[in-house]
Order: C-alpha cells, then sequence, then structure tokens
C-alpha cells in the first residue's frame, strides 16, 4: 500500500513542477520581456519608455539569466512565496487567501447538491431504462449538459434571483460574519455551478447502474432470495458507486475552472474575479500565483482520489 | 453515395436521421448566407435600437446599437464554428497521434507522452485559456490555439485506451503474424477500430470548444469586437436585460440548441458506427426498451 | 424411499419468449427427489433459459407459459415475493461463470453469510460459514471466509458457490454448465462433489451441460434439448445404449469421436461427414526421414512483471527447457491444462512471447532474436489458427481481404483480381461456399468463421500450420467437422502441425506424437498410441483419469475405482 501512495505523491509532484514549469515558460515566452508587456498593457501595446522597461527589469529581476531566474522561481515556491502582485504591492499568498475560501466553499456546496441529485437521477434512470422517468431525466440531463455554465448563471440569476426574488443575485457576507446569511448568498451561484456536475455525474451514474445490474453476482444474488432492495443496495448500487466516485474526483479541476464565470455573473469575491481583474490590470505575479494553486488544488484532489480507489475495490493492486 | 444514404437510413432511427438532415442544412445556411446578403453585422444604427422581434428588415430585432441580431447571430456562428472547428481539428490530429504511438509502442515513450498527457489534462480548460489571453492577446488564433492545447489531451486518452485494448484483439495480433509492417497495422486496423470513436470525440469535443470560446468571449477575452460572437451577445444582452430581454434570449437559446443538437450528433455517430465495428458493446441506447440488438446478447447471455 | 415414486418438480410444455420471440417451445420433463437430470444440448438449445425458468432467473423482458409445478405448487403463479422464498431455500443455483457470478466487492464470508442470512429459521436449521465450508470440501482451507474472489482459484470459486447455495438444504440444486470454465482434473473433482452433495443432502439435481461424458458421469435421467424443444428423454442408461433420435445419435457419435473411441457403426451420421481417419498405429517408413519443418529446443519463457528484476524469487518461469520437433506431413498434439504453458509455447514459436533461453527453429532457420523484415520473412512460413475465431477475424474487412491476408500484408499478392479468385479457391477448399467472399465476419457461425481462420492459415502455403485449442469454442458436432477439415489439408497441403488442446483425448485423434505439459515443463513425450495406452507419467494417467468417457457403464465404473483410491471430494488445492 505504502509503494502505491509513494508512487501516487511522486507523480502528483512530478506534475505539479510540469505545470510549474509551463507556466513559467509561457510568461517567458512572449515577444518582448515580461516587464515590457506590463508596462504596455498587454501584447501589442503602445511604446514604452526604456527605461522604464530597464528599472522594472531589475526590481523583478527579470535582467538575470533565464535558468538562474527559474531556479529563484522555484526556490520561492518551495518556500511558498509566490512574489508580490503589482497592482496591490502585497504578498499574493495573501491577497488569494479570502476569495480562495469563497470559492472553494462555492464548489462544496456544488459537489454536495450535484452529488445528491445527479446520484438519484442516475440511480432512477438506471433501474428503470427505458421508462418516462428515464426519457425525462436523461432528456434534462442532456440539456444541463450542454448549457454553459454562464448561462445557466444568467438565468438564475435573472429569473429566479431578480424576477422571482426567491434568492439573492447579488451581494455576499462573509461566512465568519454571520453564516447563515453566507449560505444564502451563496446558494444561485452553487445552484449554478452545480448543474453541470449533476449532469455528468447522473450519466455515469446511469451508465455504470445500468452495466452492473446485468451482472452475474446480481443473478446470484437475486437466486438467493434476497428482496429486490437489498440486492439492489449490496450488489447493485455499491458496485455501480466506484466509477463514480472517481468520475466526481477528476471534475473537481472542472469546477474550479468553471467558477470563474459563475463568478463574474453573480458578483462573487471569488478567487475566478481575482483572476479576471488581474488577467485585465496585467497583474502577472498575480496571476501566474493563481493559476498555480489551481494547478496544486486539482492535483492533491486527484491524489486523493487515487487513494481512494483501493479502498473502494479490493481488486486493485495496493 | 446513394448507398450511403441508404445504409445510413436504415441503421438510425428516423428522428434522428431527420435531425441529421436539419443539421446539414443549417450548416449550409449559416456558411452561405451572410455572402449573398446585403445586411451588414456591423452596422449601427442607433435610433432604431432594440427594435422587437419581426419588425420589416430585422427578423430577430436589433441590439443595443441598432445592428440587426439575426446577421450577427449567423455570422457569429459562422464564426465561432469555424475557429472552434480548426481547433478541434488540431487537437485530434495531435492527440490521435500521441495516443496511438503511446498505445502502440508502450515502453518509455508510454510513460514520456501519457505524463504530458496528464499534465495537461490536470488543468482547467478556462482558467488555462485566460492565461494565454492574457500573454497574447484575444482573438481568432489565440482561441485556436487555446482549443488544441486544451482538448487535445482528451483525444490523446481516448485513442490510448482503445489502441491499448484493440492491440489485445486477436485480429490484430494475427495481422503482425501475417506479416504486417508497424505502420500497415496501425494504418488498417488500429485506425479502423479507433475511427467511430474518435468522430465521436470530435464532435463533443467541438461542442466543449464552443462553450469555452462563448464563456471566453463573454468575459470580452474571445473573438475580439465589434465582430459578433455568441458570448459577447450574451454579455451585452445580460446587461441590456430589463430593456429588452429577447436581445438575451435569442443567442442564449441559440447557444443552447447548438450544443444539445452537436451532443446528440455525437451519439448518433457513436451509435451508427459502433456495434459494427470493433466490440460488441451492449447498446444502452437513451431511453429505449429493449433493442434487437439487445435481445441477440440476451439470448447469448444466457447461453440459449 | 417412498419418495421415489413422487415427483419433485414437473415442468409441461414451457414455453419462453425474450422481448417477444420465443426461444423456449413446449419443454416437459419430470424430477423426482434426489434425481439428478441432465439437460443436454449445443449452443442455442435453450437448456439454460429453461433452467433459468424454474426459478424464474430469467432476463428482464422475458416471459414464460405452460406449467412449473414444484412439490405441489405451480411456480408460474407465483409473484415475485412468493417465488423469493423458494429461491436460496428449497431450489437453489449454481452458474457457470465462477468469477462473474461471485460479487468481487464481497469475501467469501460475507456471502456465504448473506446466503444464510437471506431465510429464516422456518426452513430448517440455520448453518455456520465454517460448515457450509466442510460440506463442500473447503474446510481445511485457512483463512477462505476472509478472502475475496480473485484471491482463489476457479475451482474454488465454484464450491464456494454451491456452498452458498447448499445452506438451506434445498430440495432441488440447478447447476447451470458448474464445470464448463474449469480445468478436466478440477471437474472430476467438483463431480464428485455434486455426487456427494445429492446422496447426503437428498438432493434432486438439473445439471446443464453440453458434455456426454458429464452427463455419463453424473446423470440418472438426460433431457436431450435443440433449438429450443426437447427431442428425447429418458434415462441415461437407454439414451446412451439406444437413443431413438437422430440428433441424439449425432452428438453421442461426436462425443465418442471425440474420444477416440471406435464410430459408431449404428449411427447415421446426420450431416456431419465421416469421422475423423485416425492416425495408422505405425507410421509408413519413408525411405528418406521426413524432413524437421520446426525444432523447439530447451526454450523458456519468462515474463517480467513490471518494476520487478527478472528472475527474482518466486517467479516461476511460464515454459522451463521444453524441447519438440514437427516434421512435414505430421501432427504434434500438445496437451496441458490452465497454466500449463501449452499456449505459451505456441506464442514463443509465434514470437509473441519473451523467450529468455533455448532456440526455436523453422525449416533451419533461427528464429530468437530475430527482428525487422528478415522476421516477417521468416514467419511467412508460419500459419496459425486461434481458438476464439471471432476476434482473430477483423469485423470490418470482407472474407476475401480476411482469407488472403497473409497473401497482401506481406506483399506478395497485390492486386484485387488474383486476391479474390483465390479467396475463392481457399473458401471452396474449406468447404465454404466460393461465392460468399464479400461477406463480412458477423454473417457467419461460429464453426464458418473458424473456417475461414483455417483457409487463411493455409492460403500462403506455409511449412508449419500451429492450431492452438481451434476447437475448443466450438459445439461438439462442429469440433468433429473441423478436425476433420485439418486432416484433410494436411494431407493435402503436407505441412506440419501443431496442434494444442487442454483435451487430451481430442488431440489424439489427429496427432501423431503427443506431448503432454505441466507447469511450463513436458513431462510426456510419445507417440500418441504410447501416451494414450501406456502412458509413462503419473499426471498423463491423472489426465487420461479424468476426462469423462460418454458412456455411462464404463464412467461409472471407473470412477468408482478411482474413488476409492483417493477421496476426491475434499479439494480447495486444485486450479
Amino acid at each position: 500500500m505504502t509503494r502505491y501512495l509513494l508512487l501516487r505523491l511522486g507523480l502528483g509532484i512530478v506534475t505539479v513542477w510540469g505545470v510549474v514549469t509551463a507556466v513559467f515558460l509561457a510568461l517567458h515566452s512572449v515577444p518582448g520581456s515580461p516587464a515590457q508587456v506590463i508596462l504596455q498593457g498587454g501584447a501589442g501595446g503602445g511604446d514604452v519608455d526604456p527605461a522604464a522597461v530597464a528599472a522594472l527589469n531589475k526590481e523583478l529581476g527579470l535582467d538575470k539569466p533565464l535558468l538562474v531566474q527559474y531556479v529563484t522561481y522555484l526556490g520561492h515556491l518551495l518556500t511558498g512565496d509566490l512574489g508580490n502582485s503589482i497592482k496591490y504591492s502585497a504578498p499574493v499568498t495573501e491577497i488569494i487567501a479570502a476569495p480562495l475560501g469563497n470559492t472553494v466553499m462555492l464548489v462544496v456546496l456544488a459537489v454536495i447538491i450535484g452529488g445528491v441529485i445527479g446520484l438519484v437521477f442516475g440511480i432512477l434512470s438506471g433501474n428503470w431504462p427505458g421508462s418516462v422517468l428515464d426519457r425525462i431525466v436523461s432528456g434534462l440531463i442532456a440539456v444541463a449538459v450542454s448549457t454553459p455554465g454562464f448561462v445557466i448563471a444568467i438565468f438564475l440569476s435573472l429569473f429566479v434571483g431578480l424576477s422571482l426574488g426567491w434568492f439573492p443575485s447579488i451581494g455576499y457576507t462573509a461566512p465568519t460574519d454571520d453564516f447563515g446569511d453566507f449560505l444564502y448568498h451563496a446558494f444561485l451561484p452553487s445552484l449554478a455551478l452545480s448543474f453541470g456536475f449533476i449532469a455528468i455525474i447522473g450519466r455515469v451514474t446511469r451508465t455504470s447502474v445500468l452495466s452492473v445490474r446485468r451482472e452475474d453476482w446480481v443473478r446470484t444474488a437475486r437466486g438467493m432470495g434476497l428482496s429486490g432492495g437489498r440486492v439492489f443496495r449490496r450488489h447493485v448500487f455499491r458496485n455501480a458507486v466506484n466509477p463514480v466516485v472517481t468520475v466526481a474526483g477528476l471534475q473537481f479541476g472542472a469546477l474550479l475552472g468553471a467558477t470563474v464565470l459563475i463568478e463574474q455573473v453573480f458578483n462573487w469575491p471569488g478567487i475566478g474575479s481575482t483572476l479576471l481583474n488581474a488577467i485585465n490590470g496585467r497583474d502577472y505575479p498575480l496571476v501566474q500565483g493563481i493559476v498555480i494553486v489551481f494547478a496544486v488544488v486539482f492535483i492533491v484532489t486527484s491524489l486523493l482520489v487515487d487513494l481512494l480507489y483501493p479502498l473502494l475495490d479490493p481488486r486493485v493492486e495496493r | 453515395m446513394t448507398r450511403t444514404f441508404r445504409t445510413l437510413w436504415q441503421k438510425s432511427s428516423p428522428g434522428l436521421f431527420i435531425t441529421t438532415c436539419v443539421v446539414f442544412l443549417a450548416v449550409c445556411f449559416i456558411f452561405i448566407y451572410p455572402a449573398v446578403t446585403s445586411v451588414d453585422p456591423l452596422a449601427q444604427d442607433i435610433p432604431h435600437a432594440f427594435a422587437p422581434v419581426g419588425t420589416a428588415g430585422h427578423l430577430l430585432g436589433t441590439d443595443n446599437l441598432g445592428r440587426d441580431t439575426f446577421v450577427r447571430l449567423v455570422v457569429g456562428l459562422r464564426t465561432e464554428l469555424i475557429v472552434c472547428a480548426a481547433g478541434t481539428l488540431i487537437a485530434a490530429i495531435i492527440g490521435t497521434l500521441i495516443g496511438i504511438l503511446a498505445a502502440y509502442f508502450r515502453g518509455v515513450t508510454d510513460l514520456a507522452l501519457m505524463r504530458v498527457v496528464d499534465i495537461f489534462l490536470a488543468f482547467p480548460h478556462l482558467v488555462f485559456a485566460m492565461l494565454i489571453v492574457s500573454l497574447y492577446g484575444a482573438g481568432d488564433l489565440t482561441v485556436v490555439a487555446v482549443c488544441a492545447i486544451a482538448f487535445f489531451p482528451s483525444f490523446a486518452r481516448l485513442t490510448y485506451g482503445e489502441v491499448l485494448s484493440l492491440r489485445q484483439a486477436l485480429y490484430v495480433e494475427s495481422a503482425e503474424l501475417f506479416g504486417g509492417s508497424h505502420w500497415q497495422i496501425i494504418r488498417g486496423p488500429l485506425l479502423r477500430g479507433v475511427g467511430p470513436l474518435l468522430l465521436a470525440q470530435a464532435f463533443l469535443t467541438l461542442a466543449f470548444a464552443v462553450g469555452l470560446e462563448s464563456g471566453l468571449s463573454f468575459l470580452g477575452l474571445g473573438i475580439t469586437p465589434p465582430r459578433p460572437s455568441l458570448g459577447l451577445m450574451i454579455a451585452s444582452g445580460q446587461q441590456y436585460f430589463t430593456q429588452d430581454a429577447s436581445q438575451l434570449l435569442i443567442p442564449s437559446i441559440t447557444l443552447v440548441v447548438l450544443l444539445v443538437v452537436l451532443g446528440y450528433v455525437a451519439d448518433w455517430v457513436r451509435d451508427l458506427l459502433d456495434p459494427r465495428g470493433v466490440t460488441r458493446r451492449r447498446r444502452l441506447r437513451r431511453g429505449d426498451a429493449v433493442t434487437r440488438t439487445e435481445v441477440i446478447s440476451l439470448r447469448e447471455e444466457v447461453g440459449a | 424411499m417412498n419418495a421415489l415414486d413422487e415427483t419433485l418438480l414437473s415442468v409441461t410444455d414451457l414455453t419462453i419468449a425474450v422481448a417477444g420471440t420465443e426461444v423456449v417451445h413446449g419443454v416437459s420433463f419430470t424430477v423426482r427427489p434426489g434425481e439428478v437430470v441432465a439437460l443436454v444440448g449445443e449452443s442455442g438449445a435453450g437448456k439454460s433459459m429453461t433452467a433459468m425458468a424454474i426459478p424464474n432467473l430469467l432476463p428482464a423482458g422475458s416471459e414464460r407459459g405452460g406449467s412449473i409445478r414444484f412439490g405441489g405448487t405451480e411456480l408460474l403463479e407465483l409473484s415475485e415475493s412468493g417465488m423469493r422464498r423458494y429461491r436460496g431455500g428449497e431450489i437453489a443455483c449454481v452458474y457457470q461463470e465462477p468469477m462473474t457470478a461471485l460479487n468481487p466487492l464481497h469475501t467469501v464470508g460475507d456471502f456465504l453469510t448473506e446466503s444464510i442470512d437471506a431465510h429464516g429459521e422456518g426452513q430448517g436449521r440455520r448453518r455456520e460459514p465454517q460448515e457450509l465450508l466442510d460440506l463442500v470440501g473447503l474446510g481445511s482451507f485457512d483463512d477462505l471466509l476472509q478472502r475475496y474472489p480473485h484471491q482463489i482459484s476457479g475451482g474454488q470459486r465454484q464450491r464456494v458457490m454451491a456452498a452458498g447455495a447448499v445452506a438451506w438444504d434445498p430440495k432441488l440444486l440447478i447447476a447451470d454448465e458448474p464445470t464448463t470454465a474449469l480445468d478436466v482434473t478440477t471437474q472430476r473433482n467438483l463431480l464428485a462433489m455434486f455426487r456427494n452433495l445429492v446422496k447426503r443432502e437428498q438432493m434432486a439435481m438439473i445439471f446443464v451441460t453440453h458434455d456426454m461424458g458429464v452427463v455419463a458421469d453424473i446423470a440418472d435421467s438426460v433431457v436431450v434439448m435443440r433449438n429450443g424443444r426437447v427431442v428425447e428423454a429418458g434415462d441415461v442408461f437407454s439414451i446412451f445404449a439406444s437413443p431413438q433420435h437422430e440428433y441424439t445419435r449425432s452428438l453421442l457419435s461426436a462425443a465418442r469421436a471425440l474420444h477416440g473411441s471406435e464410430p459408431d457403426a449404428e449411427a447415421v451420421p446426420a450431416q456431419a461427414p465421416p469421422v475423423v481417419v485416425p492416425p495408422p498405429a505405425v507410421a509408413p517408413a519413408p525411405a528418406v526421414a521426413p524432413a524437421v519443418a520446426l525444432e523447439v529446443r530447451d526454450v523458456v519463457v519468462e515474463y517480467r512483471s513490471t518494476g520487478r528484476r527478472r528472475r527474482s524469487s518466486g517467479r516461476k518461469a511460464a515454459v522451463q527447457g521444453a524441447s519438440l520437433s514437427v516434421a512435414r506431413g505430421q501432427t504434434l498434439g500438445i496437451v496441458g491444462e490452465s497454466g500449463s504453458g501449452k499456449s505459451t509455447i505456441a506464442r514463443a514459436i509465434l514470437g509473441l512471447a519473451p523467450v529468455t533461453g533455448g532456440s526455436v527453429s523453422l525449416a533451419g532457420t533461427e528464429m530468437v532474436g530475430l527482428r525487422g523484415r528478415r522476421r516477417r520473412q521468416a514467419m511467412a512460413r508460419l500459419g496459425v489458427v486461434f481458438q476464439d475465431p471471432t476476434s482473430s477475424l477483423d469485423p470490418s474487412l470482407p472474407l476475401w481481404r480476411i482469407v488472403t491476408e497473409p497473401l497482401w500484408r506481406s506483399g506478395r499478392v497485390r492486386d484485387a483480381r488474383s486476391l479474390r479468385a483465390r479467396a475463392g479457391e481457399l473458401l471452396g477448399d474449406v468447404g465454404l461456399d466460393p461465392t460468399w467472399i464479400d461477406r463480412r465476419r458477423h454473417e457467419l457461425s461460429g464453426g464458418q468463421r473458424q473456417r475461414v481462420a483455417i483457409a487463411r492459415a493455409v492460403s500462403h502455403e506455409p511449412d508449419v500450420l500451429i492450431a492452438d485449442e481451434p476447437t475448443s469454442a466450438l459445439d461438439v458436432t462442429v469440433q468433429v467437422t473441423v478436425l476433420e477439415l485439418l486432416s484433410r489439408l494436411q494431407r493435402t497441403h503436407n505441412f506440419a502441425c501443431i496442434f494444442i488442446s487442454h483435451d487430451l483425448y481430442v488431440v489424439s485423434t489427429i496427432s501423431d506424437r503427443v506431448v503432454v505439459m505441466k507447469d511450463g515443463r513436458i513431462v510426456e513425450d510419445g507417440s500418441t498410441d504410447e501416451v494414450i495406452h501406456d502412458p509413462e507419467n503419473e499426471y498423463t494417467r491423472t489426465l487420461l483419469a479424468a476426462i469423462p468417457e460418454p458412456d455411462p457403464v464404463v464412467q461409472r465404473a471407473r470412477r468408482s475405482a478411482l474413488d476409492e483410491e483417493t477421496d476426491h471430494t475434499a479439494g480447495g488445492h486444485e486450479r
């Protein structure tokens, strides 16, 4: 088991390193130095004063050879230093702490809502394929999976939020101030976020349930004289749930990415909006820091899923 | 030509066949219309802004700057489809190549290539796209590049898995034994086996690409204004929702319909080409009761 | 003992329809308490369906008609909950594929406990899991209860399934081909276990099988089915001694032919051509010894597990130091059970397995270590037929491409016209219609596909033909025709043939020499006559004894003699 763990951990570290390097290279592959890009306000901006460029170069350490920069970069990362934001003149880590928390809350809520609904949909569909219920559910899922998150967000915000007024579409209360109010404001955004997740979980669960139902051991269980409910719980559901867990884990990254758009629509102070502002403001250290955080979070979750899998399925080599 | 049509007709349900014909015609329309119409998608006409749907000369009304919505919709769709299709095509080619090479030759090539794939797979597409746009600026070419890089991993993973299992198939092994060279085998049974899945995946990816692009342009980071795109139209539609709801509804509904249809076509392609092909998978058709293929496999499975 | 006159189960005019299509048409038979009834037939006969209809374990969308009376109750009228009381209680089942019939996420203990908990005390005395294991001969196996299905062997899994089935002393045990997927020695032990259970628990059995030898071993009466109907039924001795229906006769004739017996003089071959020509007892001595076409010397095949070093302790080689040779016009049979290395050696010759020692020499050319174009040229002298006729044919190619594959792949013949002409000839040679050259794989039956595979294998006039269990996946009657085909082709083309199988008798029908393998080594090597009638090795004798003979009188005598030697009911250490 430890071998498996170490192997996965090693792979995870290599992947993080890969992403980090890719980000570094991306930043430094832009024509002209990064400092120039910053001052120009984006690639292909107007002319800039060479002296200002040189000064910024020196300040950001960009005049040193590439390899040195790379090593310093890596060194900083290992100590948890993501650099300083240009616009806010503060360490990146400080700036992203609170928004990251807000975003994670949204994702967690979306996973809970989406997971439960998706599982239920998938089970209902998978157990009674071809029924009216199945057709309805599958149709809903088809639409939900095709509709981009931001469209759903817009509609929820405008119709449920503004027109119906059941839940607020804008506004935010910090969880530490009033958790109930925080949830009240978080509901619509996380609901919007969960739609895609529901669709995918629903689909995978349906397929999984459908295929497990036909397995020989289900017939053996029926042959023992077990009740339908018991057969389902112990022999269909339990076996069908494994691939769903894997898929759910892998979806975490996608959910994280989807928050960017949702936060735009609902004006939610999460890391997505921070990223957008950073991009528009050419605040590269901040952009870089956020991108790396995204990558690490994602890799950590897939590591956890990898670790979970042998526990769920004894056939997997430990 | 007629023979392919007839086989297509035989193999699918009437509903799907008609839907696909309609889709095909719609695509033709989207490409032909802008060339033959005299309406300019960029022409502003502020006095006539927010004209309601059905106004003479403006089938779907006008937006906040008096530009004709219908033309903008069609042109926007066209641009998006071209850009996303290009990105998907490049992603498919790169991804398939990587997947086949890694799965066929195994060993070090396998580890190296698939590790790279995993690194790219690790990333949320939108965030990655935003990073690239921030560095290189928004525009068509950037979007194509973003799509290509974002989606090649899924093609690679798909081909990798499929080729890996195909390699075990006896007829592929025999091909080796009967004197086939590596290239012959890759070109022949492997590509034939992987083909249907690839095609289905291509349509799915096109849907994802359109979704990605519309998200980007919604944030103002995709196809550059004043050229129209669905994302941009939705963004402005949201902004002026209180004045004219149709300007939000029209592009939104178009986008959703487009994506649903693409998903449907992907399913249809896979269902159509697969049962005749490599593995005898059980057809889990959406919503159908027991189909004929299932009856045959049912009988076989109980050993009757 | 007056229960002998009572009928336990009475099936009358049973019909089964799957999704609207009727697959079983008016089947009737009875089962008495303690009686073992064999449901026999080839694939598509409807025997499994009939058996599974009794406890109503048919797939969704199936409809039953007619009558099934069990101890006075009409089963067809029962609701699902009513039927549940019988399942696992008075009527229990054992299935064909032990790997998939047990939930992979549940331990053996979980499975047994669940079988026990499925019914209440009212049905009898409640047993403990360990007791059940004792009943099936797994009592001495330590910590079996904590094991998962993938951690135990196929034979053990079947015993576990049987243990669960007998938890509540069923009056009727339905066994759906329980030994088909297992080695013959394992099958032998399992049959003994079943017989033991029948005797001890006074249990009746319905035993579904396609193997007439198994029927001769275990059945009291026989029901022969074909295409969803019963063609003949009766007690086992009468059926074997004087079969009335011509299908029964052809089944028996094929079974005996495959067992190496003399063809039944009375049997009218229904559609099967005459039985395989047995090899002459003494090969006609040629003036010059026929050239050795293939020579394998001291070959070692070892598989490397990823990440571990080769030859680490405990890692057994798949094949260790095997040597054999075949000459043109000769057939060498390789026999072994699963894991014996018989298929591995074939793969080694073909270059599909990692050969770490020894030599494989084809018409004088050393094959080990040969790569690239030279290898492909050398391989052109080989032809191969695999076990699975379906997956060895490319589903998207028309027959004429498939059957001439060795010709166009190697580039020897390129133009479509000559390929198509040749394809027509080849199809004709194997007894198929030459106009079928444009058909595809899915339009052919299993037997026909195998013929195509054989045609392909000889299309380029190879020196050596390797047939890896070419008939194992086919029906008995079809097997005979395929073997006959191989024989005939060999006489025409004069290639050397290596015939691999798990069945010693089948191999003996067309081989001149036979080699027996166990655990990667060759343990017996001699002419067919020597090996069958006077084997030197203990293992060969065990194999010969384990294969059931399709003659109830002989088989029962054999098995009581052997049962006295060793108690085969206690198992758990076989495969």
